[in-house]
C-alpha cells in the first residue's frame, strides 16, 4: 500500500512540474487533496468512515468534484493536462477506496463471524423421526429376505375355519393340538388361527405348483402372558412345492436366512419332531448368536436355540388340495418372530414389545 | 414324561454313559430331555444309621445325645434336638465334612459335649411319604428296621439317579413309557433291548366260590372301546410296595398308597399303559362297557359327584356305574385295605372320546391324560400281563384268571412298501440300503427286499404276528460291527453323481424305475406310522440330519418373487408415519368390553359389534377389537403414567369387522392405521396436514367432511373431520359433491380424524389434548396408482395478487378459497395469510386476506388479462356475499 502510493506521488509531482511549474494553484491543490485524502483512508477505521470519506471527496459536493468543475474555466491548452490529471487523482482516490474497502469489509466480516458464534455443545428441540417396532422391523427384514431369494408373499386372514387351521392341516380331531387350551375359539368352527400355516392351504387352493411363497403375519395361542409368552405373536410361514424339492433345499434356504438374521458363522442343525403338517418334521435350531455354541444364558447352556419347526409337506395335505403328491414334493417352515426378535435385541420379557413404552420403542 | 436313568438302565445298559451324552442321544432322535435332575445333588457323606444309645444332654433339656451305628468300629457320638426318636431307631446320619442340599455339616461342641455330624429329616433329603412313611413328618427320618446300617443313603432311597423330564412329541404315544424310551434309545445306542418281565403264575379256579372269576366282559360300542381285557387277582394281601417301587414312583412324581395301587401306576410308568383296580365285592353281575344313561350320576374316587351325559363312557356292573371309562374310579369300587379280590382293567378307550369326557367334567388324571396322548393294542396286552408279573413278583395276590377280554377284530400290522429311491426323493441324499434295513429292524419292523414287479397289493400280506408273540421282539442283532450308529458322516456322496441328481430331481416319484424296494410290516405299537414317507422320517431320525447337506438355491430359479403390492404400500404409510414423528406400536389384538363404554359409544354403535373369544384368558382380553383407538388411548395413558411425554404413536393392524353375531361367517379383517399425537404445540391443522399428506400418497379425490358428533362421541364435536375416499376413476366427482351442500352420501367414509373428547380423555386418565387419526387402510391398500405423467415446469412467471375481504364470522373459511379457485382457470393457487375479527371487520364479521396466484403456460400474462381475472374474483366473491375491503 505504502509502496504505490510514494510512486504515485513522485510520478504525479514530475508531471506538475513539468506543465505548470512547482507553484503552480491547480497542482497544489489536487496535490494536496490527494495527499490528505489518502492519509485519512489510511486511518479510516471502519467501512462507514470510509463511505464519508467518499462522499467527503468524490460525492456531489465533494473536494475532488469541485476541483473538477472548476477545470472548465481553464484555458483551452491547459484544460486536457489537468482534466487528465485529475481524472487520474480520481482514479487513484477510487482504487485507494475500493481497497481499502475491501480490506475492512472482509475484516468487520470476520468479527461478525465471530459474534455469530454458538456453543454447539448445546442441543435446542430434537429432531424426531418415528421408528418401526421392533418386532415388524424383524418381520419385514425377513420377508425382504425371503423375497430376494424369489419367494412370493401371501399374507393370509387372521379369524379361520377350523378347516383351515387344523383339518386341511392333516391335523385329526382328536390331535391334542386342537384341544381348546391351545387355541382361541370365537364359535364351534371358528377360531383365531394358531399358526400361519392356515395361508399354506388357502394358497395350494388357488396356485398349482411350482409354489414359493411366505406368508407373514399375527396368530395366537390362549398362553397367559408372561415372561416368554404371549397371546399373540407374529409368525412367517413358508412353502415350496415344486417337482423335486428335497429336505437338503430346505436346509440351503434356512442355513441361509440363519446367517442372514444373526451372523454368517451361524450353523443349523435339524432335530427329529413332529407337526402333522409335514412329514419328516424337524425343529431346526440355530448356534445360539450371543455364544456361537459354547453355552450362556440365553442359549441355557446348550450352544443352541430353537428358531422355528420345518418339514416336508405331508402327503396329506398335498392330496387335500388336490396336488398329486407323487408327482410333487414340498417343504414348509414356520417360525415365531418375537423369540427370535428378543434374542436378537437382547429383550428379556416378552411383553415388553407390546407395553408401546415410548422409552423402549425409541431404542431401536 | 419323567423316567429315571435307574429305570431306563433296567432294559438298555446305560449306567456307563454320562447323564449329558444320553440327553444328546435323545434329542437327536426326536425325544428333548427338558430337565435332568440329580436327586441326590447336594447330599455327601449321608448314611443309614441304627441310635445305640441315647439319654439327655447333661447340660441342657433341650438336646439329646445320641450314639450311632454306622457300620464301622466305633459309634459315633452325635446331639440332636429331636424327641420324635429312640434308641434302637433306624436313621440316617450326616458325617463331618458331609452336605445337605443348602448346608455343610461339621463336628460341633453343643455344651460340652461333641456332634460328629448331625441327624437329618426327610425334608433335608428332600424326599416324600412317598419313599419312607412319615417323611414328610417333622423330626429326624426314621426308616425301617430291616435298614442295613452304614449304607450311602443315596443307594439306600435311590438318589443316586437322574430324573428326566422327556418332551414327547404328539405323535409318539407309545413313548410315554419308560420302557417305550428304552426302546428309541436301544436303537441309538446299538445296544440290546431287554424284555419286559411278563412271567407269572395262573392258580387253580376254586370251585363254586363268587370270589369269582368268572366274570364276564361286555363292551356295548367297540368303536370307544375296541379292547378291553380285564383280569381276577385273589387273597389280595394290601400293605405297602417294597421300597424300589416306591422310590421310582417318587422319583416320577407319584405319590404311593399300596401295592396294588402302586403296581397300576408303575404300569402306567413303566409301559404306559392306564390299568385300574377294582374291589371285586364291588362289582355285582358282569362287566359293561357302555356309555352313560340321561341323567345318570357318579360318585368319583375323589368324593365329588359327577353328572353324566349320553356321550360319557362308563365302565358298570350289571346294576351301577363303577367307573368313568379311561379317568376316574368311582368312591365304592376302589381299593381299600380290606380289599381281597381285584378285578384288573387294561382297555384301550377311544382317545377322543376321554379327552372329550374329561374336559366336560373338568376332570383330569394321570390316566386321562395317557389315554388322550393314544393307548395301542400292545400295551393293553403288555400292561395287563406285566402288572399281574408284579402282583406275583410281590406276593401281592393269587391270580385266579389272567384274561377275561371283549374286543373288536384288531387290525393287522400294516404293510408299506418304499423304495430306495423315495429316500433320495424326499431327503435329497442317499441313505445307504443297509442302514435303512438295519434301523427299521432294530426298530421292530419287519423288513424284507421285493422286485419291482410284484406290486404291494398282489403280494398276500404276512399274517399279524400274535400279540403274545410281541414280548419277546425287540432283541436287536448284537455285536454288529458295521452298525450305522457311531460312523462318521461321509463327506460328500459318492452314490449321487450329477446324472443322477438330475433324474431324481425332474422325474416324478411315480415314473422312477427302483432297482428295489422294501416291504416293511409295521408294530402294532407305532400307529403313527402311515406311509413311506413316515419311514423315511424313522430312517433318518436315526440316520442322523446332520448327514443333510444343503442344496442352494436349486428349485424355483427363474421365478419371481416379490413383495405384493399391498405390502409395498403398507411399507410406504409406515414411512409416513416415522417421517411424522411417531413410534410404532404393537398391541393385542383383544380388548376388554369396557374399552366400548370408555369411548361413549351407544350399544347400538357398530364398533360395538365386537366378536367374544369362547375361551378368553380374561375378560380384559375378551374380545377382537373393532377399531385401533381404544388400546390406542390406553398405550397413551400408560406411558403418561410412566411419565413419558411430548411423543406420537401409531399402529397398523387388523380390526374386525362381524356382519352378524354370533359370527356365522368369517368376519372382515380390515387393516387400520391410528395414529395419536400427544405432542406439545400440535394442532388439529398439523393432524390435517399429516392427512392430506398420507392420503395424497395414493389418491387426491378424497374430502375432509364436519363429523356427525353423534356418530364419533369419542371426538371433539367441532374439532374433527370425517375422511371420505370417492372411487377411482370418477374424476370430478370430488368437485360435484364439493358444491351440493352436505352430500353426506357421497364418498366412503374409512376413517376420521380430530381432538379426543375431554370426556373419553377423562375415561382413559389421558392427560393434556391428543389428537388421533384412524383409517381404514384397505380401500387404499387395494389402489394402483398409475405411473405419475411428468407436467413440464412453467417456462413463463407466475403473478401473485393480495386481496382481503370481510364475511360472516360464522363462515368457513373453506368457501372464500374454493370460490376464488373456481373464478378463473388462471387461478393456480390460492393462500390465506391473514384472518382478522375486530372492530375494523365490524360486528359479526371477520376479515380475510389471501394471496392468489395466476399462471398461464402459454405466455407472459398481459397486465389487462391478470385485472380481467382479478375483477371476476371481486366480482364472484361479491355475489357470495364476500365484501372486498
Amino acid at each position: 500500500m505504502k509502496k504505490t502510493q510514494t510512486s504515485f506521488n513522485i510520478e504525479t509531482r514530475e508531471i506538475f512540474k513539468r506543465l505548470f511549474g512547482e507553484n503552480t494553484m491547480l497542482t497544489e491543490q489536487l496535490n494536496r487533496l490527494l495527499n490528505d485524502t489518502t492519509a485519512l483512508i489510511d486511518s479510516a477505521g471502519d467501512t462507514k468512515t470510509l463511505y464519508g470519506i467518499r462522499v467527503a471527496v468524490l460525492g456531489k459536493n465533494g473536494s475532488l468534484t469541485g476541483i473538477l468543475r472548476g477545470l472548465k474555466d481553464l484555458k483551452n491548452e491547459e484544460r486536457p493536462v489537468a482534466g487528465k490529471l485529475a481524472n487520474d487523482v480520481r482514479e487513484t482516490i477510487e482504487r485507494e477506496l475500493a481497497q481499502k474497502e475491501e480490506r475492512l469489509s472482509d475484516e468487520e466480516m470476520e468479527r461478525r463471524l465471530l459474534y455469530e458464534k454458538v456453543d454447539l455443545t448445546l442441543d435446542k428441540k430434537p429432531f424426531i423421526v418415528g421408528k418401526i417396532h421392533p418386532l415388524n422391523a424383524v418381520l419385514k427384514k425377513s420377508v425382504a429376505f425371503f423375497v430376494g431369494l424369489g419367494f412370493r408373499v401371501e399374507e393370509s386372514r387372521e379369524i379361520e375355519t377350523v378347516y383351515y387351521n387344523f383339518d386341511a392341516l392333516n391335523t385329526a380331531p382328536d390331535h391334542p393340538a386342537r384341544d381348546a387350551q391351545d387355541t382361541f375359539f370365537i364359535t364351534q368352527d371358528i377360531l383365531l388361527r394358531s399358526q400361519t400355516s392356515t395361508g399354506q392351504i388357502r394358497v395350494m387352493e388357488k396356485t398349482r405348483p411350482p409354489i414359493r411363497i411366505i406368508s407373514p403375519g399375527r396368530v395366537y395361542r390362549s398362553d397367559e402372558a408372561d415372561a416368554t409368552h404371549t397371546p399373540c405373536f407374529n409368525q412367517i410361514e413358508g412353502l415350496v412345492v415344486d417337482k423335486g424339492v428335497t429336505m437338503c433345499d430346505l436346509k440351503a434356504v434356512l442355513e441361509s436366512y440363519a446367517k442372514f438374521l444373526f451372523s454368517d458363522c451361524t450353523k443349523i442343525r435339524f432335530r427329529p419332531s413332529y407337526f402333522p403338517f409335514t412329514e419328516p418334521s424337524v425343529e431346526v435350531d440355530a448356534s445360539c448368536p450371543a455364544c456361537h455354541g459354547s453355552g450362556c444364558r440365553i442359549c441355557k447352556g446348550t450352544g443352541w436355540i430353537e428358531i422355528l419347526g420345518a418339514g416336508m409337506v405331508n402327503r396329506n395335505v398335498l392330496k387335500g388340495v388336490g396336488i398329486d403328491s407323487d408327482v410333487y414334493t414340498g417343504y414348509a417352515f414356520g417360525m415365531g418372530l418375537n423369540r427370535i426378535t428378543a434374542i436378537i435385541h437382547g429383550i428379556t420379557d416378552a411383553r415388553v414389545p407390546f407395553e408401546g413404552d415410548v422409552r423402549f420403542l425409541k431404542q431401536f | 414324561m419323567k423316567v429315571t436313568l435307574n429305570w431306563l438302565n433296567e432294559y438298555v445298559k446305560i449306567d456307563d454313559l454320562s447323564v449329558d451324552f444320553i440327553k444328546d442321544k435323545l434329542l437327536n432322535i426326536g425325544l428333548e430331555v427338558e430337565s435332568a435332575i440329580y436327586l441326590g445333588q447336594d447330599i455327601d457323606k449321608v448314611f443309614t444309621c441304627k441310635i445305640t444309645e441315647m439319654h439327655k444332654h447333661p447340660k441342657t433339656d433341650k438336646l439329646f445325645v445320641c450314639l450311632v451305628d454306622i457300620g464301622a468300629d466305633e459309634k459315633i457320638q452325635i446331639v440332636t434336638g429331636a424327641t420324635n426318636i429312640k434308641a434302637e431307631d433306624m436313621s440316617c446320619v450326616v458325617l463331618d465334612g458331609g452336605r445337605l442340599p443348602g448346608k455343610a455339616i461339621g463336628t460341633a461342641d453343643f455344651k460340652g459335649e461333641i456332634s460328629h455330624g448331625m441327624l437329618c429329616s426327610g425334608a433335608e433329603l428332600r424326599i416324600t411319604n412317598a419313599v419312607i412313611d412319615g417323611a414328610e413328618d417333622d423330626g429326624l427320618l426314621i426308616l425301617p428296621p430291616d435298614t442295613p446300617v452304614g449304607m450311602d443313603i443315596k443307594r439306600f432311597l435311590g438318589l443316586n439317579d437322574y430324573v428326566l423330564d422327556v418332551a414327547v412329541t404328539a405323535n409318539r404315544g407309545d413313548c410315554h413309557s419308560v420302557y417305550g424310551i428304552a426302546r428309541e434309545l436301544a436303537v441309538t445306542l446299538n445296544r440290546e433291548l431287554k424284555p419286559l418281565a411278563l412271567d407269572y403264575e395262573v392258580c387253580e379256579r376254586r370251585a363254586k366260590t363268587r370270589q369269582s372269576h368268572d366274570i364276564a366282559v361286555i363292551t356295548k360300542d367297540k368303536k370307544l372301546c375296541p379292547m378291553y381285557q380285564g383280569a381276577v387277582i385273589s387273597d389280595i394281601a394290601i400293605r405297602p410296595s417294597p421300597l424300589w417301587l416306591r422310590r421310582r414312583l417318587w422319583a416320577c412324581g407319584h405319590s404311593c398308597r399300596n401295592n396294588i395301587v402302586d403296581i397300576t401306576n408303575y404300569v402306567l410308568l413303566e409301559v404306559g399303559q392306564p390299568l385300574h383296580a377294582f374291589d371285586l365285592t364291588a362289582i355285582e353281575g358282569d362287566i359293561n362297557v357302555r356309555t352313560a344313561a340321561k341323567n345318570e350320576k357318579i360318585t368319583a374316587l375323589d368324593g365329588i359327584v359327577y353328572d353324566l351325559d349320553e356321550n360319557m363312557m362308563l365302565i358298570a356292573d350289571d346294576k351301577k356305574a363303577l367307573a368313568i371309562a379311561g379317568i376316574m374310579g368311582g368312591e365304592f369300587s376302589g381299593i381299600s385295605e380290606n380289599t381281597t379280590a381285584v378285578f384288573l382293567e387294561s382297555a384301550r378307550f377311544a382317545r377322543g372320546s376321554v379327552r372329550q369326557t374329561s374336559r366336560a367334567l373338568g376332570l383330569r388324571s394321570d390316566s386321562s391324560s395317557r389315554f388322550e396322548k393314544g393307548v395301542d393294542y400292545f400295551s393293553v396286552e403288555t400292561g395287563r400281563e406285566r402288572a399281574l408279573a408284579l402282583i406275583d413278583e410281590l406276593n401281592a395276590g393269587k391270580i385266579r384268571c389272567n384274561l377275561i377280554e371283549d374286543k373288536a377284530e384288531i387290525p393287522k400290522e400294516k404293510v408299506l412298501d418304499i423304495k430306495y429311491a423315495q429316500f433320495k426323493q424326499i431327503l435329497g441324499i442317499n441313505v445307504p440300503r443297509k442302514a435303512i434295513k438295519e434301523i427299521l429292524t432294530r426298530l421292530s419292523f419287519k423288513v424284507e427286499e421285493i422286485t419291482p414287479k410284484s406290486p404291494a397289493m398282489d403280494h398276500p400280506a404276512p399274517p399279524p404276528r400274535p400279540l403274545s408273540e410281541m414280548s419277546s421282539w425287540g432283541t436287536p442283532r448284537e455285536g454288529n460291527e458295521e452298525a450305522f450308529v457311531g460312523t462318521p458322516p461321509r463327506e460328500g456322496n459318492p452314490q449321487s453323481s450329477a446324472a443322477d441328481l438330475n433324474s431324481t430331481l425332474h422325474s416324478p416319484l411315480s415314473t422312477l424305475t427302483p432297482t428295489s424296494s422294501l416291504r416293511v410290516t409295521v408294530p402294532l405299537f407305532r400307529e403313527d406310522i402311515d406311509n413311506f414317507t413316515d419311514l423315511i422320517e424313522e430312517v433318518v431320525r436315526f440316520y442322523g440330519y446332520d448327514k443333510l447337506r444343503g442344496t442352494r438355491y436349486k428349485s424355483g430359479i427363474g421365478q419371481s418373487g416379490g413383495i405384493s403390492k399391498r405390502r409395498e404400500n403398507i411399507n410406504k404409510i409406515e414411512e409416513i408415519c416415522c417421517a411424522a414423528g411417531a413410534f410404532e406400536i404393537n398391541n393385542f389384538s383383544f380388548i376388554p368390553a369396557r374399552h366400548l363404554d370408555m369411548l361413549c359409544l351407544p350399544e347400538d354403535d357398530k364398533l360395538c359389534k365386537a366378536i367374544r373369544l369362547i375361551n378368553p384368558i380374561s375378560e380384559d382380553c375378551a374380545f377382537m377389537r373393532t377399531q385401533l383407538l381404544s388400546s390406542m388411548l390406553e398405550t397413551i395413558r400408560r406411558n403418561q403414567a410412566r411419565q413419558n411425554e411430548d411423543f406420537a404413536l401409531f399402529e397398523i393392524d387388523n380390526v374386525f369387522i362381524a356382519d352378524s353375531l354370533p359370527l356365522e361367517t368369517l368376519p372382515q379383517e380390515n387393516l387400520t392405521l391410528c395414529v395419536g399425537f400427544c405432542q406439545k404445540g400440535k394442532d388439529i391443522f398439523d393432524v390435517k396436514a399429516f392427512a392430506a399428506a398420507l392420503i395424497e400418497e395414493f389418491t387426491k379425490e378424497f374430502e375432509f367432511a364436519p363429523i356427525c358428533p353423534t356418530d364419533k362421541p369419542f371426538l371433539h364435536p367441532l374439532i374433527g373431520c370425517e375422511i371420505r375416499l370417492f372411487t377411482q376413476g370418477k374424476a370430478g366427482e370430488k368437485e360435484k359433491l364439493a358444491s351440493e351442500k352436505g352430500g353426506d352420501n357421497s364418498g366412503i367414509s374409512t376413517g376420521y380424524f380430530g381432538k379426543i373428547h375431554p370426556k373419553t380423555a377423562k375415561n382413559f386418565e389421558i392427560k393434556g389434548d391428543v389428537y388421533i387419526l384412524e383409517l381404514n387402510l384397505e380401500p387404499l391398500l387395494g389402489m394402483e396408482k398409475p405411473p405419475v405423467r411428468f407436467v413440464p415446469l412453467p417456462k413463463f412467471p407466475s403473478v401473485e395478487r393480495d386481496f382481503a375481504v370481510t364475511i360472516d364470522a360464522g363462515r368457513p373459511a373453506g368457501e372464500i378459497v374454493a370460490i376464488v379457485k373456481n373464478a378463473d382457470k388462471l387461478i393456480k393457487n390460492v393462500e390465506i395469510f391473514d384472518i382478522y375479527t375486530g372492530e375494523q371487520a365490524g360486528e359479526g364479521k371477520k376479515s380475510i386476506a389471501f394471496k392468489v396466484t395466476l399462471l398461464n403456460r402459454e405466455k407472459t400474462m398481459t397486465e389487462g388479462e391478470i385485472n380481467a381475472v382479478c375483477e371476476k374474483v371481486v366480482l364472484d366473491l361479491a355475489a357470495a356475499g364476500a365484501r372486498l375491503r
